[in-house]
């Protein structure tokens, strides 16, 4: 009986010794992959990354890739994939294919195993909206980033010295903007006073809203009506036209550039604006400083404003509260400890103390708490007085794809008083941020007719939107001709989709 | 009463002829068939046509003789009377026949030979041709015309029913004139009081509110629709068979087609006559699509082919390009995308490497799943980089198939025959994949022996199509070939002898 006990006693010892150990020395390795974004090229070293590992006990191999090189997911999510994890990822569109072919884990089996995923979408009071990227069939099939009261960090940018000086301090109509640009055409008529350099769509997303016409890619072309809590379409609403009859008459009179569709070089925008050739534009606010620090011009002083007013009023539109996160591929179940792999993960992207490296950095390192403020190391601060540019580049902070977790206060530390200041402006205007848009389901069939539809209206509109902002067609004159191409393009009938899927 | 007798000697004379006619129609061996003629401008006279046939046990094998009739009542006159052996029709009208008359029997002509209706406009309104046929797509996505299509075609119930449809009118739209014939049942359908109803109206119906239209349906004979377009009494035909067409172009330049907006096939029609004198082609298992596809911006293009197996065992491609708007996202090398189209899905991929590659590449894994989870039988990948072989002309598809009988079946083709498609002035190579049974495994080029292979024309088109083949060291050299003509002078197939079969096979 003894010897049986000691003979037990063993193979109780050999088992458990077999089984991994993942102790406090030795981080557990996991092999992840993300499409490298190339306005922030990743850096093993980023002060972020390590600290964030060391805190979770982390091992992360990570591999990117360029723009030039991506592998395709099928390859990623494969059976015989390298990876355990795959960052910066949405379920949509291609994605979707892959979850019903089971290549993609699905994380509420496994919601036990992400307690710090549970507690964050609790606490940010996301659970409607975490609920809402589930598949059909009840899965969840990422873990998705998690943003709360999303800041103002995009919208019309102007020279304060030139728009003081031409009598306009403040720019809180779009009349007003138009004052001023003209203002300044006639004391410089080789000038081209409004410059963009952000994308077509990602330009009407910020300027749409206040003209009562909001774009998002995955409603567009029709948009949607706040007040009445429905989808419109752009011919049958006259927030769409309202939009395109402004800023075609600025492009008539010769106050807004006609390259501005995206394709307009980076470089190019920046040196008409820090030589004084443009004085506004649509841009993201963190460029501020690098434009700032660029211009000879005395005096020069860019700055936010909140939305002006249009004809729907002052608006802008929110950035999504859910954005691309984590995705897990089915294959990691061939390893003996997936179960703690996920569990890590949930750790080092979703825990209190990981988010905030991630958001922040390191307490001591990139900043310090002075009289209870959050001050940055002064290497890490610009001319606007933010922090967050620089974070993101030198130290990994604020990096799409690593900081999955997004607090307004957090994110507010990182910008200057003049941010704060426009931001808190914002906030105290009844109305101006709003939401991102009910995104409707729609049954199997419905989706793919929808989804047709929409992508050759789509291509249709930005057609057309170019051409009347370029001045190529004429609101009043070809404004039937437009009407008739989105009919006869199905608008209608697609608004009546939307509608119905929003009402089910 | 000197004219009354002159007329009944007329009438008489009349009368021996048609004994006459009918009389030596019974006795020969060239069948008769008659078909609705497409329009006036078109001969009516009798003439023969050589059909390409493999088992000459007949002399006259392959020859028959046709006839086009002004109007549906008129070739069933024909048929009754025996004028006519049988009919050559739609299926959907052959099948409307026998739902009215139960004598009358309805062969499939199952060698694919496709019907496309599409309207026709003069070519100065190219312009609202091209509305209709934005309009007729945007039907067709969102389901509206397959539910037209249910409602008032395959089910022959609801042309019965006294619908009431009423056409929108808009005050501020222009007014367009649409000539229907009401020979079409139940596609092109008049009832008893001799009134537009039923799928015709019910689709125009559908343009008019889509597009903001008011649309005027004004009933014309069928042999006289063309002249009331050339004369502007209507500025739209309803129905014209563009099934050998591109959009936008017909026969001689002289009419603008819109998009199809129904599809069906032919089908053949008889009283009296045995049905197994009906020479059909015989499909293989089930009509297949497969595709090629071209990656744009805002949508995929995708060529799609149907495969038929000809009763001599040559294989019969035929291709139609068609768009599928898709947003591509990432799509890359490997990627498959699942389209819809003619209520069916497709596979297309856009693979940038030959299949043999993409295997080696991993990039197959678990093919046999993505075929099945398309629901085609066949999955063709088609490389989008140029090679030696696939320049600008020419290109390879390499296919898939699900089963091994269908590998099988295709494989018998290719051995007995060989094969090749044309599709205007391009070449397509084939290779063969044969199914095993965790996935997919190409077939050698051993498994492909056969003494000739032959080149198949789509008979209305002419242009030069050649036979290349590759040597070893990757050399592409023209094959001599040796052209088989039709009886009215027309190429319509190529058959070769090519001097190394190994080496080409691998390429076909």
């Amino acid at each position: 009986m003894k010897r049986l006990g000691c003979l037990l006693l063993v193979m109780l010892l050999l088992t458990v010794s077999a089984l991994p150990v993942y102790g406090e020395d030795k981080p557990i390795v996991i092999h992840a992959f993300i499409y490298e974004n190339a306005a922030v090229p990743y850096n093993s070293d980023w002060l972020a990354v390590k600290e964030a590992c060391a805190k979770a006990n982390v091992d992360l191999q990570l591999d990117f890739a360029n723009s030039a090189n991506l592998p395709s997911l099928s390859k990623l999510v494969a059976d015989d994939s390298p990876y355990d994890v795959l960052l910066y990822q949405l379920c949509t569109a291609e994605n979707l294919l892959f979850a019903s072919q089971g290549k993609l884990l699905n994380i509420n089996d496994y919601r036990d195993y992400t307690p710090n995923f549970n507690k964050a979408v609790t606490d940010m009071n996301l659970e409607k909206e975490v609920e809402n990227v589930y598949l059909p069939d009840g899965g969840l099939y990422y873990m998705p980033s998690l943003f709360e009261n999303p800041l103002q960090d995009r919208g019309l940018i102007v020279r304060k010295d030139v728009a003081e000086k031409l009598g306009y301090p403040n720019i809180s109509t779009y009349e007003e903007l138009y004052q001023l640009l003209k203002a300044y055409k006639a004391e410089n008529p080789q000038s081209t006073p409004l410059k963009i350099s952000a994308s077509f769509t990602i330009f009407m997303i910020m300027a749409g809203p206040s003209f009562g016409f909001t774009y998002q890619n995955y409603y567009a072309p029709l948009y949607y009506d706040y007040d009445a809590q429905k989808y419109v379409s752009c011919i049958a609403d006259d927030g769409y036209r309202q939009f395109v009859e402004y800023f075609s008459k600025l492009s008539k009179e010769g106050l807004l550039a006609k390259d501005f569709q995206g394709q307009l070089d980076p470089d190019m925008w920046a040196q008409s604006m820090t030589s004084g050739d443009s004085i506004a534009t649509y841009a993201f606010y963190d460029q501020i400083a690098g434009l700032e620090e660029a211009s000879d011009i005395e005096g020069y002083d860019l700055t936010m404003y909140v939305p002006p007013a249009g004809p729907d009023g002052s608006h802008c539109n929110s950035n999504d509260v859910i954005g691309p996160g984590i995705m897990i591929p089915a294959s990691i179940q061939k390893r003996s400890d997936y179960k703690q792999v996920i569990s890590k993960l949930d750790e080092l992207f979703f825990s209190d103390e990981t988010t905030q490296i991630w958001a922040m950095g390191e307490e001591g390192k990139t900043y310090s708490v002075v009289d209870g403020k959050i001050v940055y190391d002064k290497k890490y601060v610009d001319t606007t007085g933010s922090a967050y540019k620089r974070l993101q580049l030198d130290a990994g902070c604020g990096v799409a794809g690593l900081q999955l977790v997004w607090k307004a206060d957090r994110e507010r530390s990182k910008y200057g008083e003049e941010f704060a200041r426009i931001n808190q402006q914002l906030q105290a205007m009844p109305d101006c941020m709003r939401r991102i848009p009910p995104n409707p389901k729609f049954e199997d069939d419905q989706a793919e007719r929808v989804q047709i539809l929409r992508s050759l209206l789509k291509s249709e509109f930005l057609n057309w939107t170019k051409q009347f902002l370029l001045g190529e067609k004429d609101v009043q004159e070809d404004w039937g001709a437009f009407e008739n191409a989105m009919r006869d393009r199905g608008i209608e009938w697609l608004c009546n989709a939307y509608n119905d899927a929003l009402a089910n | 009463m000197r004219r009354r007798r002159r007329i009944l000697c007329l009438l008489m004379g009349i009368a021996l002829i048609g004994i006459v006619l009918v009389s030596t129609s019974c006795g020969q061996k060239t069948p008769v068939v008659g078909k609705l003629s497409m329009s006036d401008m078109e001969a009516k006279m009798i003439h023969e046509q050589y059909t390409l046939t493999g088992e000459q046990d007949e002399a006259q094998a392959g020859v028959k003789k046709e006839v086009g009739y002004d109007s549906l009542a008129s070739l069933q006159l024909a048929l009754e009377s025996g004028h006519t052996d049988y009919a050559s029709l739609d299926l959907n009208t052959a099948q409307y026949m026998q739902n009215m008359n139960p004598d009358v029997t309805v062969i499939p002509d199952r060698d694919g030979v496709k019907i496309a209706y599409a309207m026709a406009l003069m070519p100065e309104n190219s312009e609202l041709a091209d509305r209709l046929s934005t309009i007729i797509t945007t039907l067709e996505i969102t389901g509206q015309l397959d539910e037209l299509c249910q409602t008032w075609i395959y089910n022959s119930g609801a042309l019965t029913a006294t619908q009431n449809i009423e056409m929108p009118h808009f005050d501020d739209a222009p007014t367009i004139r649409v000539g229907v014939t009401g020979d079409i049942p139940p596609m092109d359908y008049m009832n008893t009081a001799g009134e537009p109803a039923g799928f015709n109206v019910a689709f125009l119906q559908a343009v008019a509110q889509t597009g903001r239209i008011n649309i005027e349906i004004v009933p014309v004979a069928t042999e006289a629709r063309i002249t009331a377009l050339f004369s502007g009494r209507i500025d739209a035909i309803f129905w014209i068979n563009s099934a050998n067409y591109s959009i936008g172009a017909s026969t001689d330049g002289t009419l603008i087609l819109t998009r199809s907006y129904f599809q069906t096939q032919n089908a053949f029609v008889s009283l009296s006559y045995p049905e197994e004198n009906i020479r059909t082609i015989e499909r293989l298992d089930e009509p297949s699509l497969i595709s090629k596809a071209y990656p744009g911006s805002q949508a995929v293009y995708a060529d799609i082919l149907s495969y038929t197996r000809r009763e001599d065992g040559v294989l019969g491609i035929t291709i139609l390009r068609e768009t599928f708007a898709r947003e591509l996202g990432n799509l890359e090398s490997g990627d498959f995308l699942l389209a819809n189209y003619g209520g069916k899905s497709v596979c297309l991929s856009m693979s940038s490497s030959p299949l043999s590659q993409a295997a080696e590449k991993g990039v197959l894994t678990g093919l046999r799943s993505r075929i099945e989870a398309s629901r085609a039988d066949m999955l063709v990948i088609c490389p989008t980089s140029s090679s030696a072989y696939s320049g600008a002309n020419r290109v390879n598809l390499e296919l898939a198939f699900l089963n091994d009988s269908n590998a099988q079946s295709a494989r018998d083709a290719f051995s007995k025959n060989g094969v090749a498609l044309h599709d205007g002035a391009s070449l397509f190579s084939l290779w063969m994949v044969g199914a095993s049974e965790d996935g997919v495994a190409l077939a050698s080029a051993a498994d492909i022996p056969g003494t000739e292979l032959r080149l198949l024309f789509d008979q209305a088109i002419e242009s030069p199509v050649d036979i290349y083949a590759l040597s070893d060291s990757g050399e592409v050299s023209q094959v001599q070939t040796e052209k088989i003509m039709n009886a009215d002078g027309k190429v319509e197939a190529i058959a070769c002898q090519p001097p190394q079969r190994s080496t080409l096979a691998i390429n076909w």
